[in-house]
Parts: C-alpha cells; sequence; structure tokens
C-alpha cells in the first residue's frame, strides 16, 4: 500500500488539539482498516517529513443506526450501520512537528 | 485609533482621503472579532464554543479579516470625519479604493473617495440684465376668451329650416357606388357624424353637401385629383350616395349679462366678465413673463458660475427627475421599463439623455442656496402667517387647520424654506436690470 493509501484524513477534534501540545506532539488520522502501526509510521514519516516515534492505533467499530427495512419484499427490520475504521495516533520525536496542521 | 491621514482634492469636487491605522489597534479589533466568533462558532469535532481561534483562524480567517477590514474602516471613517474639514454629502457613501488588506500586525491603511459640497465663487447676482417680453393684450385676446367661454355653454339644437349649411353639424348615412350604381361591400357608413366645413370626413362631401335638407337622398360625383390625401381615391371619379339623416346646429348663447351670470354669480353684467377676463388675460401673461425672467436670470447666474457639480448630487437629481416620469406617465415602474425596452432604450440611456439638464438644475439649485446663505434670508413669523393666509385662501379652509395640517406633516420648514426660495428669486429680478425685450402679441405668447 502507498502512503498516501494508508492516511486517509487528519482527525480534527478538541482533544485532537490537546494532544498536539505536549511535548512529543501526538497527530491523530484516520488510515485504512487494513494498515498496521509500522506501515502508518512509515506513511506518516513519508509523507510529512518528520520522525514519529510511536503509533498507537485503535479500531473504531461502527455505530448502529436507524432502524430499516431488511429488503423491500419482507416486512423484517434491521439496524443500519455506519462504517467501522481505524484511526492511529502518531507521536512524533520530541520537538517535532506537521507544518501542514498547524492551526488546524 | 487613527496614525496618520492626509485629503487630497480631486476634480469635480470629490475628495480622497488617506488613512493609516496602527498595526496593533487593527489586531485588536481582529481579535475581537475572532473572539465574537469563536463563542458561537460550531465545527465539528468540536463543542460549541470552544473552538481554539487557531482553528477558527484557519478556517474562517480570510472573512474575518475582511470583516476587521471593515469595520475598521467604518470607525476611524467616523473618527476622521469628525476632524476632517471636507465632509462627505450624504447622498452616497465614500467609496474605497481598491481593496485595501488587513496583515496581522503590519499598519492598516486605506483610501476612500468621496464627493464633498463643491465649493464655487458666486458672480455678482446684482444687476443681472434680463430681458423682459413685452405682452399686449388687446380687445381681440378679449374677444378669443369670450368667444371660448361661448362656445363652452353653446348649446346643440335641431336645425329648424332643416338645411344644411356651414357648421351645420350633420348625421349622414354615406355608401360608394360602383358603375352600375350598385352598393359596393364595405364601404358603406352609418350615422356618420361631422361640422360642415371641418373637412372631417371621408370623402370630402362639405360643399356638395350644402343645400341638402333633412331625409334627402342624393347621390354625389366627385372626382379626385392625382394627390388627393386618401390613396384610394387618388385620381378616381367617384360616385357616392348620401342620405342626410339630421342637421343640428350649435346654438351660442347671447353676449349679455345672463351668460355672465352663467359663468360665475360673482359677475352681474357683461362688463364685470369682460373686466375679470382681460385682468385674468393680464395676470396669465404676468406670471408667464415672470417664470420666464426667473429661468432667465438662473441661467445666466449657471453661465457665468463654474460648479464642478459632483456627480452623486447629479445622480440624485436625475433618479428624482426619473421617479416624476414614472409618475406622470401613470405606469408601473417595470411596465415603463418594458416599454422603453421595446423601443430600444434602456433607463441609463434616458437618464444620460437627461444629465445635462440635471447638472444645469443642480447649480441652479445650489446658486440658489448659496445666495440664500449669503444674504441671510429669512422668513419672519408675519411674513409666514400671511403666506399661510394666503394658502388658506387659495384652498378655502380655516387658517388655524391649515396650518394644523402643516404642523401636522412637518411641513412648516418645508414651507418655509419654498418661501426663501421665492424670496432670493423675487431679490434677483429686483436687483436685476431689466431690459425690454421683444414684443408680442398674448394669443401667440400663451400658446408658444
Amino acid at each position: 500500500m502507498k502512503a498516501d493509501q494508508i492516511i486517509i484524513e487528519p482527525i480534527l477534534t478538541e482533544k485532537s488539539n490537546i494532544m498536539r501540545e505536549e511535548e512529543c506532539k501526538k497527530y491523530v488520522f484516520k488510515v485504512d482498516k487494513r494498515a498496521n502501526k509500522i506501515q502508518v509510521m512509515r506513511a506518516v514519516k513519508e509523507l510529512f517529513s518528520v520522525k514519529p516515534v510511536s503509533c498507537n492505533i485503535v479500531n473504531v467499530s461502527g455505530k448502529r443506526k436507524a432502524i430499516l427495512p431488511v429488503s423491500a419484499s419482507t416486512y423484517r427490520r434491521g439496524y443500519g450501520r455506519t462504517a467501522s475504521w481505524k484511526k492511529a495516533i502518531v507521536t512524533l520525536a520530541s520537538g517535532e512537528k506537521i507544518d501542514k496542521f498547524e492551526g488546524a | 485609533m487613527i496614525a496618520k491621514k492626509s485629503v487630497e482634492k480631486q476634480e469635480n469636487s470629490s475628495v480622497k482621503l488617506s488613512i493609516t491605522v496602527k498595526g496593533d489597534e487593527a489586531q485588536k479589533e481582529y481579535n475581537e472579532l475572532l473572539n465574537k466568533y469563536g463563542k458561537e462558532a460550531q465545527i465539528k469535532g468540536f463543542r460549541k464554543g470552544k473552538v481554539p481561534a487557531a482553528v477558527l483562524e484557519r478556517k474562517f480567517g480570510e472573512g474575518i479579516r475582511v470583516e476587521a477590514a471593515g469595520n475598521i474602516m467604518d470607525k476611524s471613517l467616523r473618527e476622521a470625519f469628525e476632524t476632517v474639514e471636507e465632509k462627505p454629502l450624504g447622498y452616497t457613501h465614500p467609496e474605497v479604493v481598491g481593496e485595501p488588506e488587513l496583515r496581522i500586525g503590519e499598519d492598516f491603511s486605506f483610501e476612500v473617495k468621496y464627493d464633498v459640497f463643491p465649493e464655487f465663487e458666486l458672480k455678482d447676482w446684482k444687476g443681472l440684465e434680463l430681458k423682459e417680453t413685452q405682452v399686449s393684450v388687446t380687445k381681440a385676446d378679449e374677444d378669443a376668451e369670450l368667444k371660448a367661454i361661448q362656445e363652452q355653454n353653446s348649446v346643440v339644437m335641431d336645425k329648424k329650416d332643416g338645411k344644411v349649411t356651414d357648421d351645420s353639424i350633420v348625421t349622414v348615412d354615406y355608401c360608394e357606388l360602383d358603375e352600375e350604381k350598385n352598393e359596393v361591400d364595405g364601404k358603406k357608413r352609418e350615422d356618420f357624424v361631422f361640422t360642415v366645413g371641418t373637412g372631417y370626413n371621408y370623402y370630402k362631401i362639405d360643399e356638395e353637401i350644402k343645400g341638402m335638407k333633412k331625409d334627402e337622398e342624393k347621390i354625389i360625383e366627385k372626382e379626385y385629383p392625382e394627390d388627393f390625401e386618401m390613396k384610394d381615391l387618388a385620381g378616381r371619379k367617384v360616385a357616392v350616395k348620401v342620405l342626410v339623416k339630421a342637421v343640428k346646429e350649435k346654438i351660442l348663447p347671447e353676449l349679455d349679462d345672463e351668460l355672465a351670470q352663467d359663468v360665475d354669480e360673482k359677475y352681474e353684467t357683461l362688463d364685470d366678465l369682460k373686466k375679470a377676463l382681460k385682468d385674468q388675460c393680464k395676470d396669465r401673461a404676468r406670471e408667464k413673463v415672470d417664470a420666464e425672467l426667473k429661468t432667465q436670470a438662473v441661467d445666466k447666474l449657471v453661465e457665468a458660475t463654474e460648479i464642478a457639480v459632483p456627480r452623486s448630487m447629479v445622480d440624485v437629481e436625475l433618479e428624482q427627475s426619473w421617479r416624476n416620469f414614472v409618475q406622470q406617465s401613470r405606469m408601473q415602474e417595470e411596465q415603463l421599463l418594458g416599454f422603453l425596452e421595446m423601443q430600444g432604450q434602456t433607463k441609463d440611456q434616458l437618464l444620460e439623455t437627461w444629465r445635462a439638464d440635471a447638472e444645469k438644475s443642480v447649480k441652479g439649485q445650489l446658486i440658489i442656496g448659496k445666495i440664500l446663505e449669503d444674504e441671510k434670508v429669512e422668513i419672519s413669523d408675519e411674513e409666514f402667517e400671511e403666506e399661510l393666509k394666503k394658502q388658506a385662501d387659495m384652498y378655502s379652509m380655516p387658517v388655524e387647520d391649515l396650518k394644523k395640517s402643516f404642523g401636522d406633516n412637518n411641513l412648516t420648514e418645508y414651507l418655509k424654506s419654498d418661501m426663501k426660495t421665492r424670496k432670493v428669486y423675487d431679490m434677483l429680478i429686483k436687483e436685476a436690470k431689466i431690459v425690454k425685450g421683444d414684443k408680442v402679441k398674448y394669443a401667440d405668447y400663451i400658446k408658444g
């Protein structure tokens, strides 16, 4: 897998903002479900030219959503579901930062 | 707030004002705005109002900067206009030159252009040479007026002898005949009414019809010249069957005291009426002469004075005349616009043709205003009362009521300023050198 296939998008929340303020900055990304920690670290290194020190990965399961008919021909009801995804928290070496995400 | 400002005069009495605002002041304004939005902003991933400034700046920085720039300009302009000598005219907003950009931490400077009240030197308005048209009201004019009244009071009645003569009003059926004396289809008219001698009929049979009697039928044969105005009759010999159905005549009332009393109860005798008519003629002529003198005076002043009229003033004047135009045409504005479009004109083009006139009238107003100011024309209370009385007389309502209605509608000031303007005009004419102009006859003058 290529680096830009692995990193899907950065995650921008209050929490991720706070994580960036520490000495060793942590950046949060949504990554491809098939990628492992090593691949993510390598991709971040390649894309943003920084040195990741470590990577934590969280599998986020999709949420159950509205009650919907299973198919048009039956009255049976089932649940919808949002897609599950993989979240990666990448810690950079002390003092390093990703310029692209400054102030975002 | 303003660190530096400079005023630069430009043509057409407009002014360029450059203002520089200190960087930290600008920054303060920007931060304030950022805080304001920060409290309200809702961005995905953040609770309401918890969005860090940095994020907000990155997301909406451009918009906020523009708004902050606008705010700063507003504030500083307001401040500047308090101290600057050249005040802007109330018609238009100052126009910002270019697109000033707010850079954080730098001094913010911008330029605005606006129109100021035009300055001009009032030429000597005393001793203008004005031509006064000499209008002579003669006996003939009186008679014409009297005749008009006679006409107005005339009665149309059946003629006793039923004979068609000049000025009889006849009702006829007529029809064109072909060579075998048969009626031609579609050339028949029934109950056609016209006055003999006026020529308001298709076959021009005024002469031929004379002498005919009521209920008489006659075939008129007539040859038309090559250059006859009706194309299908020109150069042809035509037979027309005419049936006279009714012969009427206009009976003019006798010129006597009774007529005078009919016109208005205040006239007792014919002589009274005649005298009143004569006065009326004279008044009308006088009014027109006065109006002419006024326009002459203003025209002369406008010509002699050099004023750079700001465009915005002329535009306002144009807009005014457009509105008048719309009102006069009694159409909806959209209808009128569509109508103009049909004629291949747009509103702007039309206004452009009016521009010269509008400019002139603006100039005239400016000059009158200036004279008003220079001469300190005031309306005293007595004069005002008198004017009110006059107006009350005109509308025949009690002075008190009129006063109240003026007061209710805040028209007192308006009336006063109107009176002032009139006073200025009077002064202009009084101080002018009146030269005797062309002699004209009353009838020509009023018509022309």
